[in-house]
């Protein structure tokens, strides 16, 4: 340190501490009440830095006359002591930003201990606002998160990265291009689509999913100002907010993208039959080809692992598309801001030993039932159980994995609705079949959602108040037994299916790129990331400039993630035109 | 027919399952002059759009149709197919054959119908005209209806886009609903810390105007120039904006004596005043409401006023969660609390372990099963007498106080509101959305956005998601100068125009105007830039000067001829209009509902377009039944009230049939919504049956 800077840090004869200085603390009873303010404006002005207390401060008439250009006229270097900058911060933002003599900042009074150490902070924050203080030691205090940033050199890029081509990816980056602001869409996935792709109705309309979704895709991908770089991963992300350095490793697909025009020429020939991931293994497919029939971007793709390089595939391609022997490559993209949209995982049933997922063929999870009843599926949308025969009966277990202690503690949301939605589809397909739903509570808390439950009750669907202890095989050696013990009924009873569907809950996002920026966004005591704040912050990570979407910061259905992915972009927007302007002198560091 | 392309599409197995595609197209190929026929297994993907385009360009096609799902689907999608192949976009057809062919029939009768769909669509697509879009200037201000917490988040959004906001709340001051909720949420900032800077940065913003105490009277324009008027304490005013977003919020429900007689009890009370309880002025000094300084043990009764499955058959999302903070709230005091409940639902994760493991932790009893009856003590308590579901037994509780968790409900003003915004409700009374999973933050009319629990219930943070949301959606629009229309709207034929007026006095957007032309006489002219193209002007036209551009009469009575040219005496000819009837067909479709096949929809945007002579056309082709189906009157129509001028015609329909020698009872009309998808059926069935019974009606 200089003699100079320690000299202003330390100097006790500071000439006229309080001249030009205020320190105004809020009340605020309601938050933080406990706080002995009084006490701390005697600790303060004991070393003659005088205090004014305010009821609420962000009541209109209080925040006016005390934020006022006149209250302020000879005010230089102001402490605002008061609530979170997340409640705050905005409107002292709103106030102040065009008072350019004037250095402020603002701290939080729930933020410290007591009265004592509340005046250390109070008192060195004061000092920091002294220009001559900051300018010789260079200090950047943490500051408040969302305030302006120190100026940087360079222009902040004006591009977004959206990390997860699903449903709220392509809305977040149909809505940015909406407004102008060109994003590159980042999807690990050979096609967009995520999840929603995959489901064969959506609840609680019973639309054809991908029928709704199909077009949406089409719209993200022939944008103007929408770059889609799917059979990607974020490998690194490094800078700092506003300036973020993004490393995609795109995986190769081993066919050149511009050339191939989606014929399945290579797919006909290919002598390597391997399970089809996107249809949870319940389909077969070639090791070359398109990985499901919409979609984007329409080009096949060569799974390296069980290609055997036999060449069947280069010289049935009329267009010479393809290109064995592709390398991993990695691009770097300049960004100002990020929206994570990856999704939720779903949780391994076969965690769930009991119910024999992974032993019985016949157990399936949701996105399994729904790939099986899928025209785009294993029996083209004939409800077939796996042992070849028609369901008579099918059971539903509910919170399979959610809420329970030993797996996922919290509740995954979606999965009533979803089983009683599919409930429906096995009745569109087997109308006499029995079809039984085993729940804990049934939370059909969406728009139309309790109108769904009613007319799977009007159609006979059972709904019983257990959850079963196991699975296991029945006694004819054919069917499924499912053992459980209703709450009003002594005893274990068992229920015949001949299919059992597992709502497995859904888990947080398991890549995690390596951050290496100075705190990467927080992930909460679940795993999902964690929102900055809980008023009004719930699409922003701990991490200015990150925002998030959809199920990677807890469990959401499609129109949540839509609804959010338009907030996201109305944040980003705004984040980009703070980081792009040039701040000016009077926002605190 | 050359220069026509015709499509017929798979859609997987949706419509390849029930219908022979190749040997429909090759019966179109014979019945029809179309240069190209073909099958797709999926027309609206990738290579489905490349192909067609290919063939635009590789056989010279002039017009095309797609047989595929409903164009209330995929239409835009094909006329930017066609569009990308030079093609004008409006020379395209789509004929329905899923929603309302493979998915409501089966066997040979869905092969014959699916074939009358093409050929009823060909005979339209021959006559449609190329059209150009209009521009329309952007007014680059927005008016937000509601100044509760999503209103102000929407408000405060755009006005820091850059854009002038005005923002009109009914009541003396803003804050809405979310000012009456007193208890904080368990580790959380309470939410008036939230809320009050919202009102305040509101009041402070350059770029926003509140007016307080003020009303929306009446919208008039169109997406980008809307144009309100508002009654304030001083007086009406107008204000103009590019764009519309409503947050009107909902009302808690307050408990129907008839069906909650124990609600009048004075140690009865509702969710909300037990929230009252809890504001500032009613505490003592160690914090607990006055109100509850010798209560002992309180009782929450769940869904009251929600999952009626007379009245109101909807769950309230909150009503829960909102308990459960109560309840926990109740436990810091040492009260004891007992929750009767039918479902225990959250809609959030992190409420399952902060909430409710929470409140079980700290000693709140839960009940599942069915209240039968609350009645007071002696003592001055209260008797819960309750079916326990567990025990399988009738049970009494003594508490001293019962809150009644009450649900969220549309507001009591909501239908005329409605009426000024021109916008439909769902089922449960909320303004309905464009789309209930792609679209929840636009309604039907273009321009307007709905934020917050106008829509449905949510909590604050979902209301501030939706709302931010929303707000983006209106800059999407404000942020240019101009905005792109549709070409669809109504012309005026000079020469056979009189002068009469009436279309000018039946126009819901008063677009039309009589001018004196050249000669002195007085004839009808279109306001391009305000016609909507409902073709209410056409349908009232007495001598088919006024036609619609995109469903022009000469279309129309071609796909009536063609929809009867076969055993004309046993078919339903069924005019419905594209936002709630055909959307209503298109739901039965949707939810497999079956019904008799020799109905024929034909598609008018609508029930307005339809004139007496146009019904009469449909007899003298030998018409079994015509019916008539537009949205339910006074609101929902989606042209304000294109369904009420329709009909004012019907007595004259009546008259003009027996003139003409029909028995007026073939003709019918009904509203039918776009939700309402069994009423569809109900009705078809009902016309089939008299039609096979020789009964009319």
């Amino acid at each position: 340190m200089t003699a100079a800077a320690h000299e202003a840090m330390t100097n006790q004869k500071n000439q006229s501490p309080t001249h030009g200085t205020r320190i105004l603390l809020c009340r605020c009873p309601e938050r933080h009440g406990w706080q002995d303010l009084d006490q701390t404006a005697e600790i303060l002005a004991g070393a003659g830095i005088s205090v004014r207390l305010v009821d609420a401060l962000c009541e209109r008439e209080t925040f006016t006359k005390e934020m006022s250009k006149t209250a302020l006229r000879d005010v230089e270097r102001l402490v605002i002591g008061a609530c979170s900058p997340f409640l705050i911060g905005d409107l002292l933002n709103q106030a102040l930003h065009d008072q350019s003599d004037l250095r402020w900042t603002l701290v939080d009074l729930k933020d410290a201990r007591n009265a004592v150490a509340l005046s250390g902070i109070l008192r060195s924050r004061l000092q920091a606002l002294d220009p001559a203080f900051s300018k010789t030691c260079g200090v950047l205090s943490a500051g408040i998160p969302h305030g302006t940033l120190r100026p940087l050199g360079a222009k902040a890029p004006r591009r977004v990265l959206v990390v997860g081509g699903g449903v709220g990816g392509c809305q977040v980056a149909l809505d940015l291009a909406g407004m102008g602001i060109p994003v590159t869409l980042v999807e690990t996935e050979d096609s967009l689509g995520g999840n929603m792709a995959r489901l064969d109705k959506t609840f609680p309309t019973l639309d054809c999913s991908i029928c709704i979704l199909g077009p949406r895709l089409v719209d993200a991908a022939s944008h103007p100002l929408i770059t889609v770089l799917a059979s990607s991963r974020i490998k690194r992300i490094s800078g700092r907010p506003g300036h973020f350095l993004v490393e995609i490793e795109h995986r190769p697909r081993y066919v050149d993208m511009d050339l191939c025009s989606g014929c399945g020429a290579c797919s006909e020939v290919c002598p390597v039959i391997v399970p089809s991931a996107w249809n949870a293994g319940l389909r077969p497919r070639k090791a070359v080809g398109i990985v499901f029939e919409q979609a984007v971007p329409l080009r096949a793709a060569i799974q390296k692992d069980y290609c055997i390089e036999c060449g069947l595939c280069e010289k049935a391609c009329e267009r010479k598309a393809i290109r064995l022997s592709e390398e991993p490559h990695v691009s770097r993209l300049h960004t100002a801001a990020i929206v994570l949209a990856e999704g939720a995982r779903l949780f391994k049933a076969s965690r769930l030993g009991s119910y024999g997922y992974g032993r019985f063929p016949e157990v399936l999870t949701n996105l399994e039932f729904e790939r099986l009843v899928c025209a785009t599926g294993p029996t083209q949308g004939a409800l077939i159980a796996p042992s070849g025969s028609r369901p008579r009966s099918v059971a539903f277990i509910q919170c399979a994995g959610s809420r329970n202690r030993r797996f996922l503690p919290y509740c995954s949301i979606t999965c009533c609705t979803a089983s009683i939605k599919e409930a429906m589809l096995v009745l569109e397909h087997e109308p006499e079949a029995a079809v039984t739903i085993f729940f804990n509570d049934i939370r059909t808390t969406g728009k139309s959602f309790e109108g769904l439950f009613l007319r799977a009750r009007e159609r006979g669907v059972r709904f019983v108040k257990a959850l079963p202890d196991r699975v296991e095989r029945a006694k004819d050696g054919k069917r499924l037994s499912v053992h459980y013990r209703a709450a009003s009924h002594p005893g274990t009873q068992t229920l015949e299916a001949d299919l059992v569907v597992l709502a497995v809950g859904v888990e947080p996002p398991n890549a995690d790129p390596r951050w290496v920026v100075r705190t990467p966004p927080r992930r909460d005591h679940y795993g999902f990331y964690e929102e900055a704040f809980y008023w009004g912050r719930q699409m922003h990570s701990t991490l200015p400039g990150i925002f998030l979407i959809g199920g990677c910061h807890g469990p959401r259905d499609i129109t949540q993630t839509v609804t959010e992915a338009s907030a996201a972009a109305a944040h980003v927007a705004k984040w980009l035109r703070r980081v792009s302007a040039s701040p000016s002198k009077s926002s605190p560091p | 027919m050359s220069g026509i392309g015709v499509y017929i599409c798979h859609c997987g197995q949706n419509i390849a399952g029930v219908i022979d595609v190749e040997a429909l197209r090759r019966r179109v190929a014979q019945c029809s002059k179309a240069a190209v026929v073909k099958t797709n297994v999926f027309c609206c993907s990738e290579p489905g759009q490349k192909e067609i385009r290919a063939d635009i360009a590789e056989h010279g096609l002039e017009r095309v149709l797609v047989a595929a799902c409903s164009p209330r689907l995929h239409e835009v999608t094909f006329r930017r197919t066609i569009a990308q192949a030079g093609l004008n976009p409006y020379l395209l057809e789509m004929a329905n054959i899923r929603e309302q062919c493979s998915w409501v029939h089966r066997g040979s009768e869905a092969q014959d119908k699916a074939l009358d769909l093409i050929l009823m669509g060909l005979a339209r697509l021959a006559r449609l005209v190329p059209l150009q879009d209009r521009l329309v200037p952007v007014t680059r201000r927005a008016l937000v209806v509601g100044g509760g917490v999503g209103g102000l988040s929407a408000a405060l959004e755009l006005a820091d886009c850059g854009v002038p906001v005005v923002l009109v709340e009914k009541s003396p001051s803003l804050g809405g609903q979310a000012l009456r909720w007193n208890i904080a949420v368990p580790e959380v900032d309470p939410l008036s810390c939230f809320l009050r800077p919202l009102i305040t940065r509101a009041h402070l913003h350059p770029r926003i105007r509140v007016l307080e105490a003020s009303t929306l009277e009446d919208v008039r324009g169109y997406v980008g120039r809307f144009s309100a008027s508002i009654l304030g304490p001083t007086g009406p005013c107008t204000e103009e904006a590019g764009a519309l977003v409503v947050a009107t919020g909902f009302e808690p429900y307050t408990p129907d004596l008839s069906r909650y007689p124990f609600a009048a009890l004075p140690q009865v009370m509702t969710s909300v005043q037990l929230e009252e309880l809890f504001g500032k002025d009613g505490r003592t000094r160690h914090g607990i409401p006055s109100a509850l300084e010798r209560v002992r043990t309180v009782a929450f009764l769940q869904c009251v006023g929600s999952r009626l499955d007379d009245e109101y058959p909807h769950c309230s999302r909150l009503c829960c969660a909102v308990t459960l903070k109560q309840a926990l709230a109740l436990r810091a005091f040492g009260i004891n609390v007992r929750v009767f409940h039918r479902d225990i639902r959250l809609y959030d994760k992190n409420q399952e372990e902060a909430l409710y493991g929470r409140a079980r932790r700290e000693g709140v009893q839960f009940h599942r099963g069915v209240l039968k009856a609350v009645e007071g003590d002696a003592a001055g308590g209260l008797i819960l007498h309750w079916y326990d579901e567990f025990l399988d037994e009738d049970m009494r509780f003594p508490v001293d106080r019962l809150v009644c968790a009450v649900g969220l409900r549309p507001r009591s003003d909501a239908e005329s509101l409605r009426r000024v915004l021109r916008l439909a409700a769902s089922q449960d009374g909320f303004l309905l959305e464009a789309h209930p999973k792609l679209h929840p933050l636009e309604s039907a009319v273009e321009g307007v956005f709905l934020a917050g629990s106008c829509q449905g219930p949510k909590d604050v943070r979902e209301t501030v998601a939706a709302s931010v949301g929303a707000a983006a959606k209106a800059y999407q629009l404000l942020c240019k100068d101009v905005l792109q229309l549709d070409g669809m709207i109504a012309v005026i034929d000079r020469d056979g125009c009189v002068g009469c007026g009436t279309c000018a006095a039946e126009c819901p957007y008063q677009a039309i105007v009589l001018r004196e032309d050249e000669e002195g006489a007085l004839k009808a002219h279109v306001e391009t830039a305000a016609c909507k193209g409902c073709g209410v002007c056409a349908g009232a036209c007495p001598t088919q000067a006024a036609d619609h551009l995109g469903f022009p009469l000469e279309a129309l009575k071609a796909m009536v001829d063609a929809a009867l040219a076969d055993r004309a005496g046993e078919k339903i000819l069924a005019f419905c209009c594209h936002w709630c009837a055909y959307a209503g067909a298109d739901a039965a479709g949707v939810s497999r509902l079956a019904y008799p096949t020799p109905v024929r929809i034909v598609r008018v945007p609508c029930s307005g377009r339809i004139s007496p002579r146009l019904v009469l056309h449909a007899f003298q082709k030998g018409a079994g039944r015509v019916m008539v189906a537009g949205c339910h009157p006074p609101g929902d129509c989606h042209y304000i009230s294109g369904n009420v001028r329709f009909e004012s015609r019907v007595p004259r329909i009546r008259t003009l049939l027996s003139k003409k020698g029909y028995d007026p009872n073939r003709f019918s009309y009904y509203w039918i919504s776009a939700t309402e998808g069994p009423q569809f059926q109900q009705i078809v069935r009902r016309l089939a049956e008299g039609l096979e019974t020789g009964n009319p009606s």
